[in-house]
């Protein structure tokens, strides 16, 4: 048995669970009368506060903030209108490379570098763009979530 | 096959639905997590214009981020998240985070949570045990609008000491450190007023 009296803190766990404290907390509280009211204090406390009313908000939470909520971003349109613009191009250039076909080994010799370069310039500023933009919408988010 | 794992998963179900333009879906999350926002809310901000604001800034950037969210934690614990950051912004402007324990005469007038309808004929248990809990609410309002939190969060809504941390952003230890220094606060503040009644 201990002689000191327990600890605050060990009143408190063997109120939250009793399973927790050491042997000799147990063999102290069965002969002090001082440590079990402490103990039935925090009983007391603790029941208290369970049954204390819950905080309720007295207005329509939902009717408030549905009016108030942002429409969606049309960001995601705007991308598919792009990936869409891209793809019909791809589709023009080769349509354009199949109508011309018999001359494709001389076009592919004459003016190649010209179409790879433009088609590489428009890939790099698309995949660019859509990086950049996907960087801000992130830092944007964390922003938010920092709260600052 | 999609509307098993809806199922399982509601919470995913919800946002996906929100997603996908449902308003109504953020109606229903809502419905799940206003008692929650509303204990919060209430034990950190006592002006009640305050907290109508603060509802929907929440709610606003829940909806705004939910884009982002992944599900590491539950929906509710996260916006419990969004809750807690919120209204300690809110406090660092107003310069109350510290407020409790030293600073008794901070904006008390209304901080009593709203309750429903007193019964007229209440018997002699009811009106002791009703002025128990007032003594005890008034001890929470000494406690600093965080102590106050952490204890209603354990207390009232139940939850581990792991899943407060989440919500605050506080370390476990952390958590039960402030947790224990709350208790013994109230307890002490208890024993003083019952020992006044005594007297
Ligand atoms: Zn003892």
């Amino acid at each position: 048995m201990i002689s000191q009296h327990i600890l605050e803190e060990d009143i408190q766990l063997y109120v939250l669970d009793a399973s927790q404290v050491k042997e000799e907390t147990m063999q102290h509280l069965e002969h002090c009368t001082a440590c079990q009211a402490r103990v039935r204090e925090y009983e007391m406390l603790f029941t208290g506060i369970g049954s204390l009313p819950k905080a309720l908000f007295d207005f329509d939470v939902a009717a408030l903030v549905l009016p108030q909520l942002p429409e969606k971003k049309k960001v995601s349109s705007y991308k598919i209108a792009g990936i869409a613009m891209v793809v019909i191009a791809a589709g023009l250039i080769s349509l354009l490379f199949i109508l011309l076909q018999y001359r494709l080994n001389e076009l592919w010799q004459n003016i190649s570098p010209w179409v790879i370069g433009l088609i590489s310039v428009v890939a790099v500023a698309f995949i660019g763009i859509s990086l950049w933009e996907m960087y801000e919408r992130y830092r944007q988010q964390l922003k938010k979530l920092n709260f600052e | 096959m999609s509307v098993s794992t809806n199922h399982s998963n509601p919470d995913k179900y919800l946002i996906d639905r929100v997603l996908n333009g449902d308003k109504q879906a953020f109606a229903t999350i809502i419905h799940n997590t206003e008692a929650l926002v509303a204990q919060m809310v209430f034990r950190m901000v006592s002006r009640a214009e305050d907290r109508k604001d603060l509802v929907q800034d929440i709610y606003i950037k829940v909806y705004s981020n939910l884009q982002g969210f992944r599900h590491q934690a539950r929906l509710s614990t996260w916006i419990g998240q969004i809750t807690y950051n919120t209204c300690i912004s809110y406090l660092r402007k107003k310069q109350l985070l510290l407020s409790g324990y030293d600073n008794e005469n901070s904006e008390e007038e209304d901080i009593v949570p709203v309750q429903g309808p007193v019964a007229s004929d209440e018997s002699d248990s009811q009106l002791f045990n009703k002025e128990r809990s007032m003594i005890l609410q008034a001890a929470m309002e000494k406690l600093s609008p965080i102590h106050r939190t952490l204890v209603t969060l354990y207390h009232q809504e139940e939850m581990s000491y792991q899943e407060i941390g989440v919500i605050t952003g506080l370390p476990e230890g952390t958590v039960k450190s402030y947790l224990f220094r709350a208790r013994k606060a109230l307890k002490e503040n208890l024993l003083l007023n019952y020992k006044k009644e005594e007297l």
